[in-house]
């Protein structure tokens, strides 16, 4: 558009307004026998035993279409020494695969179905700079940041997939998806602090132990607390939070000063939430651990405060943690040799360098874990994005160093 | 030469194209409405069961006064309140998922096989998967079919009264397994004695001993004509899988993988769980000391380790659940006699085989004289002769003496296990909690 004759402010550039839109089908992770249902064969002590098919028969099964739209503008300053872009894009799934769970009456955790519509949509917003251009220094810089937004919009028919817990022996939130809301929402009840120490039964049973109970808050004031429905359908369970942060950011540079070089890049997510089953577990907070006078009647209230309370292995608020981090992924500092020299051993060029991933890495308060970008996927009954957003003992972050020696002949 | 490529390509085009559609099944593996015989879907029924026998050893016995668990949260099996749905993952879950598997396999057999004897042991599998569930949940959802993907949206999940499932699934199955199966089992499959026998129990269990007393009496009557009698040596029914005495058993291999992935049942009352090293009872220590000379003592408790011996699992961990034996079956029928108001010598004289074999001298019936001492006489020797088989707390709460043997109040909302919770999530509320949890 800067190319245009109508076109007459110098300081821009470049102008571009860009727009595109398509589809794509992808059958997600779906088998090549999806659709079909197949006997498990099994050796038993009486013979072969045909098992019940891990996936109930569909032959409805079909590809999931995702329909990319993206309205952009590319802009470019300073001869475009300065350039940003800005896109907005919305992403439709139709007929998304979804493990829905069902009850184990059907012999079966979850069934395979083309079941809803999910619209996500996000700002991304880049910026790059060539601050220095000059013989012997120059220096690059470029940001950027993304927004995401989820939201289901249809469920083929119902208001709300059936709920999952998912974590640890049942130590995990109750994930819901329904209409309206976003994909793989944490649920769980409120806490309003943790049982105090001096109501353990027998403190020195083991190092770090806690209470491992926590009061927790009767939404509705029946005198019951119901893990099992949220607060609109009288139970007691509310939204603690998304694996999905809020924005992603990162930034980069490129610096060269004379025969030296660097680069670092740093990436962050702010805003999303991990329910970090690790704490349960090393701090041995396996409940039961107050004394009985905690509760004579043990009528799930403490005597002392007329509280409610529950076992730290419940769908408590109390485990969801900050997943937001900062990282320096990468930093490189190089020093090239001057070709006069290296010539003279008949070497063409030769650099050397020392590099980093994660030198710097920064993550919130209240996160007690090593590694908030893990999310577990490992167990029996995940079911993909509907159920992420849980951390059992993930692997730290790594941390490496390397030096490097490059010669061209 | 030219034109000779040309052809030759040209017949490639044509050669490659399909005769038929690409839609096709994988002819290696077996679907499963292509099915013509049901011996491998039976066999899958039998090995379901397997996934609820240590859920069904630590109910039976820990829950009880036989063994205590000693590390939270385990410990909430002895102590009767709502925690206790923190075991949902170990013991409830699985047991519910393995019970309602054999269920749909058997449905599958029933309603597809057209081999008879298929058709009654699936009938036996189907009536013993509902009937565990019954004592350990009470009501429950009931299926009877094989279901397609495009009955589950419609399908009723709601939990059945216990009294329809027993009179609607349980009993009609295994009277139609008593008219169908043979006396005497081949391998361990179920067999006419064993369907008698277990109806006999449910009928026991429903406190209907008018209708248990004839199956029972068909059972002990029949047992020879099964191939089935009391073992000389009590030890000897814990050593070999299949012996003489067994009527029906859930035949456990090392060399076959179930899908229950915990402890198994005998490593928990032989204390190898680091969750319970020293889970034997007092309580019955006990009642092994009020039975002096006991034989069966050294048996079942081992007091120096504070634990249960009782599988010594010779030869490689694979010893049999045994759901049922002859001793349990006689001790059934002498109790319902008792309770139908037969005299106490031909009660008492029931027992005598049993106690002879414990090194014991048979009971008095000129001091034992009345029906109630008799039943306590019943209740003492059942819980001595079956410690450790997964029975006691099912006794206890169909007696209704759980409150006085334990020597506690217990709230009767827990004398049910909780449902697990998953199922009441993924049924979107249609299947309820048992109250209390």
């Amino acid at each position: 558009m800067h190319n245009e004759s109508f076109f007459n402010i110098d300081f821009i550039s470049l102008l571009k307004p860009r727009f595109s839109t398509g589809s794509l089908g992808s059958t997600s992770d779906l088998g090549a026998y999806n659709s079909l249902s197949l006997l498990n064969p099994q050796a038993t002590v009486l013979g072969t035993g045909f098992l019940i098919p891990s996936d109930v028969a569909n032959s409805n099964l079909t590809w999931q279409t995702n329909t990319e739209t993206n309205y952009g503008i590319d802009l470019g300053f300073a001869n475009n020494r300065i350039r940003m872009g800005v896109d907005y894009y919305t992403s439709d799934i139709e007929d998304i695969l979804i493990n829905q769970s069902v009850s184990e009456v059907f012999g079966t955790p979850s069934i395979r179905l083309n079941s809803g519509d999910v619209r996500s949509s996000g700002v991304e917003v880049e910026l790059s700079a060539g601050i220095i251009r000059k013989e012997n220094l120059s220096w690059d810089f470029s940001a950027n940041i993304s927004t995401v937004k989820t939201e289901i919009t249809d469920l083929g028919g119902l208001d709300e997939l059936p709920q999952a817990i998912y974590g640890q022996s049942g130590r995990g939130p109750v994930f819901r998806n329904y209409v309206g809301g976003e994909i793989g929402e944490m649920w769980g009840i409120e806490t309003i602090g943790m049982v105090e120490d001096s109501f353990i039964e027998d403190p020195t049973r083991a190092i770090g132990v806690n209470s491992s109970a926590y009061y927790v808050v009767d939404q509705n004031g029946d005198g019951v607390i119901d893990k099992t429905k949220t607060v609109e359908e009288g139970g007691d369970l509310v939204k603690i939070g998304q694996n999905t942060p809020e924005f992603y950011y990162g930034f980069n540079s490129t610096l060269n000063f004379k025969d030296f070089d660097m680069s670092f890049q740093f990436q962050g997510a702010q805003g999303g939430d991990v329910w970090n089953v690790d704490p349960i577990y090393y701090n041995s907070e396996f409940g039961g651990r107050v004394r009985d006078s905690f509760d004579a009647n043990s009528d799930g209230i403490a005597d002392h405060n007329g509280e409610f309370y529950l076992d730290s292995n419940n769908q408590l608020d109390a485990q969801l943690q900050d997943a937001s981090f900062l990282a320096l992924r990468n930093l490189t500092i190089g020093y090239t040799f001057k070709p006069e020299l290296t010539n003279k051993i008949g070497i063409n060029s030769a650099r050397v360098y020392v590099a980093d991933t994660n030198l710097l890495y920064l993550w919130g308060d209240d996160y007690t874990s090593y590694n908030p970008e893990g999310v577990d996927t490992t167990q029996s009954d995940y079911l993909g994005p509907t159920t992420y957003g849980v951390q059992i003992g993930s692997s730290p972050i790594v941390r490496s160093f390397t030096f490097g020696f490059n010669v061209n002949f | 030469m030219k034109h000779i490529y040309i052809l030759f390509l040209g017949s490639l085009f044509l050669t490659l194209s399909c005769s038929t559609d690409l839609d096709e099944s994988p002819p290696n593996i077996a679907s499963s409405d292509s099915l013509t015989d049901f011996e491998g879907v039976l066999n899958a029924a039998y090995y379901y069961q397997l996934g609820a026998v240590t859920p069904m050893a630590v109910m039976g016995d820990f829950r009880a006064d036989n063994a205590l668990m000693l590390e939270s949260p385990y410990t909430e099996f002895d102590t009767y309140g709502p925690g206790l749905t923190a075991m949902e993952d170990q013991y409830f879950g699985p047991f519910y998922t393995a019970l309602y598997r054999s269920v749909l396999s058997a449905n599958n057999v029933i309603e597809n096989s057209t081999n008879t004897s298929q058709i009654g042991e699936a009938k036996f599998l189907r009536a013993l998967s509902y009937f565990k569930l019954v004592q350990v949940f009470g009501d429950v959802t009931i299926i009877l079919t094989s279901p397609d993907i495009g009955d589950i949206p419609t399908f009723d999940l709601t939990r059945q009264p216990a009294a329809e499932v027993y009179n609607n699934v349980i009993i009609p199955d295994l009277q139609d397994a008593i008219s169908l199966l043979n006396i005497t089992n081949t391998n361990g499959r179920a067999s006419k004695l064993a369907a008698q026998s277990l109806l006999g129990k449910v009928y026991v269990h429903m406190g209907n001993f008018g209708s248990a007393q004839p199956h029972l009496a068909d059972a002990v009557n029949g047992a020879a004509a099964g191939d089935v009698s009391l073992l000389e040596n009590y030890a000897d029914i814990f050593v070999t899988d299949l012996n003489s005495e067994i009527i029906f058993a859930t035949q456990i291999s090392s060399s076959v993988e179930d899908e229950y992935g915990f402890s198994d049942f005998w490593s928990w009352y032989l204390g190898n769980d680091t969750k319970s090293p020293r889970p034997l009872d007092a309580s019955l220590i006990a009642a092994f000391d009020a039975s002096p000379g006991d034989l069966r003592r050294a048996v079942n408790i081992d007091e120096v380790n504070a634990r249960s011996p009782k599988y010594p699992q010779v030869g490689g961990p694979d010893h049999d659940w045994i759901e049922l034996r002859l001793a349990d079956v006689i001790l059934l029928y002498a109790e319902t006699l008792n309770e139908n108001g037969a005299s106490p010598e031909n009660v008492l004289d029931l027992l005598d085989p049993i106690r002879t074999r414990a090194g014991l001298a048979p009971l008095d019936h000129t001091v034992i004289n009345t029906q109630a001492l008799i039943r306590q006489a019943i209740y003492d020797e059942r819980r001595l002769e079956l410690a450790f088989e997964g029975q006691r707390w099912f006794d206890l709460v169909r007696t209704g003496t759980a409150e006085a043997e334990i020597g506690e109040t217990i709230n009767p909302n827990y004398y049910l296990f909780p449902i697990p919770i998953s199922e009441i999530l993924a049924s979107d509320g249609v299947i309820t909690q048992n109250p209390g949890y």
